[in-house]
Order: C-alpha cells, then sequence, then structure tokens
C-alpha cells in the first residue's frame, strides 16, 4: 500500500485541476444574464444590421429596461423575443418549451395562394405525386404546372428526371414556389441547374467571421454547372410570393442570372442570410442570421425580398380563378 | 520558450540510447473501456455537456529494460447533454485519436524501488459531434494535436513470497505473482488545433461544390493538454499481462478564441497485453 500512495495523491491533485477548468458557471436563470447573452451573440454575429439600419445599442438598451429580477419565464420570453422580431429577419427565431418567436413577413402583405383553387379550378383529380412535387399538364396538355410547396426534404434526381421528361414537349413549365417557407440550399442548386445549358455566376455570399460588424469572409460567387442529363431549356415561369422564404428566394435571386426563367407573382419574403442554431445559459434556443447573399451587382438588397419580373395580385372576390397562374398560362399562350 | 520545447522535442525523437541495443519485449494490447465526459462548445452554448461514453483501443508497446516506445489509435462513443432536465439536447459524439510516444529512464539503478522515467508523445484527437437541435449548425468538428512532456513513475508491486491468509474460517493461499503498477502525467508543451473558431457553418455549405472545412482554421500554440493515466499490470507465465488503467484527459483551446472549447474524458479501461515477439525474441 505505501507504494500506492503517492499515485492515488497524484490522482486527486489532478481532480482539482479540472474543476478549476470546467464547471457549469455559465448555466443561468437570471434574466439579466440571460438577455445579455442573448443581445452580445446577435450583436456580433448576425448579418444584415447595416442593411435593415438597425441600432442594436439603442434596441439592447430599450428591452433591458423591460427585465426585472423577479419575472416569468413567460414575460422573459416575450421580452427576448419581441427583441428579435426588430430583426424583421423569420430566420432569427427563439425558442422555449411553450413558445416560439418570430416575425411572420408573409402576413406583411397580401395573402396570394390557395392550392385549394388550383386543384379546383386548373388540374385534375388525379394529378401527379411525384416524391415533393405535386403536377401534371394544364390548359389542355400545353403546359406543365409543377408545384413545390417546400425544400425540406432532398429533390431526389429520378423525381426531377420524371418531371422533365414528362414536360419536355410542353410550350412551358410553371414552377409553383408561391407559400414555400424554404428548406434545404442543396435542393436550389439541384432545381436550378435542371434550366441551364452553361456553367452560370448565380449570386455572391460572404459570412461573418468576427464580431466586428463588418467582420466578414471574402466574397465569393457562386457559380452553378448544368445537370449531366435530361434538363428544360425552353421558358419557365417562377410563381412567388410574400410567403415564398428563404431557399424559395435564393430560387428567385437565382433566377436573374437565367434569362429563361421569369418570376411572376409578388415580391419574395427574403430571407438570403443562412440561420446559425446556438443554446442561451438556460437551454433555450435561438437562431439568425450569419451570412449575406449578394446580387450579381454584389449588394445585399434582396434579403428584403426579390421582386417578380410580372407583378400579380390574386383578387379574392373572384375564388374560381387564380390571378397569378393565369397571367403565366397567358404568358406562354402569348 | 515554445521554440526551445520544439528542439527538445526534436532531439528526444532522434536519440538513440544504448538501451535500443538490448533487445525489447512487444505487446500489441486490446482496450474495452467505459467512461465519463464533458464538454463545452461556446460556438453553440455555454452550457456543459456531459455524457457516458464506450471506448476501444488498439496499442503496439516496446519494452526495453527502461525504455519504452509506443503507438496506438483508440475509438470513443457517447452521447452528452446538459444538465437542464426541460430543455434536453443531445450531442453524439464520436472520437478518433492516434498517438507515438517514447520514454526514458531518469534513473538506471536497478536497486530503486520507484523507476522514474521522462519523454514525450505525440497526440492527435479529432471529435465528430452532431446534435440535431442546432439545426444548421448541428455538426461540430474539431482537432487538437499536441506535442506532449511525459514524466512516468513505475514500481514493482509484484507477489514474491508464497503467503498463506484467513478471512473469518477460511484460509487461501497467495501464490508469487508479478505485477507492476504505472503512473504517468503528460503534459501540452506545443498545443494545436484546428476548428471553426466563430461559426459552427462554414462558407462552404452555401456553396454547390464548397470544400468542407474551408472555414477552419488551425490555431498554433494555443490552449493547453494535461491526461494522467495509472495502470496496474498482472503478468502472466507466458508473458502475456492484463491490465486495469484510469485515464483522464483534458483538452482546452485557446481562451482569445471567441468561442472558446473545452473537454474532459475519464476513462476505466480493460486491457490485454499479448506477447508478441518478433522471429529472432525469445
Amino acid at each position: 500500500m505505501k507504494n500506492k500512495t503517492p499515485y492515488i495523491i497524484l490522482l486527486l491533485i489532478l481532480f482539482s485541476c479540472e474543476k478549476l477548468a470546467l464547471s457549469d458557471e455559465f448555466k443561468s436563470q437570471d434574466p439579466y444574464v440571460i438577455f445579455d447573452y442573448m443581445w452580445q451573440v446577435s450583436n456580433d454575429k448576425y448579418a444584415y444590421f447595416d442593411l435593415k439600419k438597425i441600432d442594436w445599442d439603442e434596441i439592447g438598451v430599450k428591452y433591458r429596461t423591460r427585465l426585472h429580477p423577479d419575472m416569468s419565464e413567460e414575460e422573459l420570453f416575450n421580452v427576448l423575443g419581441t427583441m428579435l422580431t426588430e430583426l424583421k429577419d423569420d430566420h432569427t427565431n427563439l425558442r422555449s418549451n411553450f413558445n416560439y418567436s418570430r416575425f411572420g413577413v408573409r402576413y406583411t402583405a397580401q395573402d396570394n395562394f390557395d392550392w385549394r383553387i388550383v386543384v379546383d379550378q386548373y388540374l385534375t383529380p388525379n394529378f401527379f405525386i411525384t416524391g415533393p412535387f405535386r403536377h401534371d399538364f394544364i390548359n389542355n396538355t400545353k403546359i406543365g404546372y409543377v408545384r413545390l410547396s417546400s425544400f425540406s426534404n432532398t429533390l431526389n434526381s429520378s423525381h426531377l428526371n420524371f418531371i422533365m421528361e414528362k414536360y419536355q414537349d410542353a410550350n412551358g413549365l410553371i414552377i409553383d414556389i408561391r407559400e414555400n417557407g424554404g428548406g434545404l440550399l442543396s435542393n436550389v442548386y439541384s432545381l436550378l441547374e435542371r434550366f441551364i445549358d452553361e456553367k452560370t455566376k448565380i449570386f455572391y455570399t460572404r459570412i461573418k467571421t468576427g464580431a466586428k460588424k463588418n467582420d466578414f469572409s471574402p466574397i465569393e460567387p457562386v457559380y452553378l454547372e448544368p445537370y449531366n442529363g435530361i434538363k428544360y431549356l425552353k421558358k419557365v415561369a417562377l410563381l412567388t410570393d410574400r410567403g415564398s422564404y428563404s431557399a424559395s428566394s435564393f430560387t428567385a435571386l437565382a433566377s436573374n442570372a437565367i434569362p429563361k426563367l421569369i418570376r411572376i407573382g409578388d415580391t419574395t419574403g427574403g430571407g438570403l442570410g443562412v440561420p446559425n442554431g446556438g443554446q442561451l445559459p438556460n437551454g433555450w434556443s435561438y437562431r439568425f442570421s450569419i451570412s449575406q447573399t449578394l446580387s450579381l451587382d454584389q449588394k445585399p438588397d434582396f434579403e428584403m425580398g426579390v421582386p417578380p419580373d410580372i407583378f400579380v395580385s390574386m383578387d379574392w372576390n373572384n375564388r374560381e380563378q387564380d390571378e397569378i397562374l393565369e397571367k403565366a398560362i397567358r404568358f406562354f399562350l402569348n | 520558450m515554445k521554440s526551445l520545447f520544439l528542439l527538445l522535442f526534436i532531439i528526444l525523437f532522434s536519440i538513440k540510447s544504448s538501451y535500443s541495443q538490448i533487445e525489447p519485449t512487444y505487446y500489441s494490447t486490446l482496450s474495452f473501456g467505459y467512461g465519463f465526459g464533458s464538454f463545452r462548445d461556446f460556438t453553440t452554448s455555454p452550457l456543459l455537456y456531459y455524457g457516458f461514453t464506450s471506448n476501444f483501443g488498439l496499442e503496439r508497446f516496446k519494452y526495453y529494460k527502461n525504455k519504452e516506445l509506443s503507438f496506438g489509435v483508440a475509438f470513443l462513443n457517447g452521447n452528452f447533454n446538459h444538465s437542464i432536465p426541460s430543455y434536453s439536447s443531445v450531442s453524439e459524439l464520436k472520437r478518433i485519436s492516434f498517438y507515438f510516444a517514447k520514454l526514458y529512464p531518469i534513473t538506471t539503478k536497478e536497486e530503486k524501488k520507484v523507476k522514474l522515467q521522462f519523454g514525450g508523445q505525440i497526440k492527435l484527437d479529432s471529435n465528430l459531434r452532431t446534435n440535431g437541435s442546432f439545426g444548421n449548425a448541428q455538426l461540430g468538428i474539431e482537432a487538437f494535436y499536441s506535442l506532449m512532456g511525459s514524466f512516468q513513475m513505475k514500481t514493482d508491486v509484484s507477489r514474491k513470497k508464497l503467503k498463506e491468509k484467513k478471512l473469518l474460517f477460511i484460509r487461501y493461499k497467495l501464490y508469487p505473482l508479478k505485477k507492476r503498477l504505472y503512473w504517468r502525467f503528460n503534459l501540452g508543451l506545443l498545443n494545436n488545433s484546428f476548428r471553426n473558431p466563430f461559426n459552427s457553418i462554414s462558407h462552404s455549405g452555401l456553396l454547390p461544390n464548397g470544400k468542407i472545412l474551408d472555414d477552419f482554421k488551425f490555431n498554433l500554440f494555443s490552449g493547453s493538454r494535461f491526461s494522467s493515466i495509472l495502470k496496474y499490470h498482472r503478468f502472466f507465465s507466458n508473458k502475456n499481462r492484463i491490465g486495469i488503467s484510469y485515464k483522464w484527459e483534458l483538452w482546452t483551446s485557446s481562451k482569445n478564441e471567441y468561442n472558446p472549447f473545452v473537454m474532459t474524458q475519464h476513462i476505466l479501461s480493460l486491457t490485454y497485453l499479448f506477447h508478441t515477439p518478433l522471429k529472432n525474441e525469445k
């Protein structure tokens, strides 16, 4: 035992070293600690303060005065969530077990989509469902209509092959991404590569790399290579509205570089910053945009929404017609 | 100072002591273990994550009379969670580690009961962490590589004579047995890391053909690193050994990074050392 004693003493000393290096001192339920952490991490990482002309210091002071030591979790959530909506960005959210804060950009403009009208007035009852796509010929088999309601699930090349082949001889193809709230950015590339026949620069990006306002990575062009297989190289109408967010806005922005793609409908919701997720000292989670997507003239302005080439609104007095879809049909017939 | 450490290491790994001429004993080892660890990555959370791990390791030892040379690979797998139960957030960790170590005697006197050795090791640890609750930021990757100074104490705790014992009314015999106890401490002298120090999302993630890890940075001569291992070996008549070990490790990235990383690990392992002599070794 005498031989083993120094070994045991040394181990105990090392355990003490670990306690010094690693303790859970950042865990907290103190509203001031949680607020300051949220404010600081947003201040250091959010990518669009300048574009949106947001004075985050002023906003921090304004909302910090609403704190008090005995406030409930719900009260604290309301203060933090409301502060984050000042960023006017649906990629900025606070999530707890009881609530999820959001800006709700799609509700800042007129509603421009009703799937029931499309089904009742334009599609046959047995329209095709191919993976995430709902599609069929419309207008007496002259035009292909493809509805994509989300970019969340990976777009399978066999699904896209089927659609490209089916509508290869149509006079035009309509891709409807109204009220498509986004999803995977890779899906944007998978879809758009079907509509180009040469390498195309579609936009630029940069990402925050430091805590200062202008700490961004170098601006990098994003090039898209044409798909090595079946493509659709005739005119395509892209239907958008204020609910076309994130990956849908990326699609709309990229369409500026693809002349065959014509945007019809309303301005998209924006959301061109990629959201970064994290956690607060009380376990709530947050996310906000930490990158910028720039147009071909290297401006970040389309974060506020990508406008259509042809602006059309729904007329809700006539529920038997989708004015945006009608405009796209007329566009191909003319 | 750092250059001096580097020079010392170059010397350490290049010298050939006189012991090199004594025929060594070779061992190949297989280890299984369980452990407990914790980490904090400010990139995504200020909270400490705790978890149990399972471990598996393969090593090759070359024991000279007083010198040791070893290299090995170890795998670790575990699930970690923070300590706020109502906001459970599981981080799955997978780690692969490589090391190469050399130890030399401080004194060569045979009569010393506790033998002291010094030396060094090169160690590389790579973590792959996934936590679905962080959305786009769910993937955490980091690598730590260090040149470490090592100090080892070893002592022979063999039972040399037959002992007769009695426990209550049961008499039993303890036969002579060869046993050894080791304690080694490794201190990181040149600590380096490879990680994204600001975001867990890389710029490459936004590009159609982005290069993975393009926003990662080599952070040289930063952070700290310690490890300690207590080993008990029991010899069999065929020179094979069985061992129990307790290992503790601590990694920290530089405190100057915007999002520092810290991690610690405790592992209790059972090891079987196969005596694997070369053709000319008895």
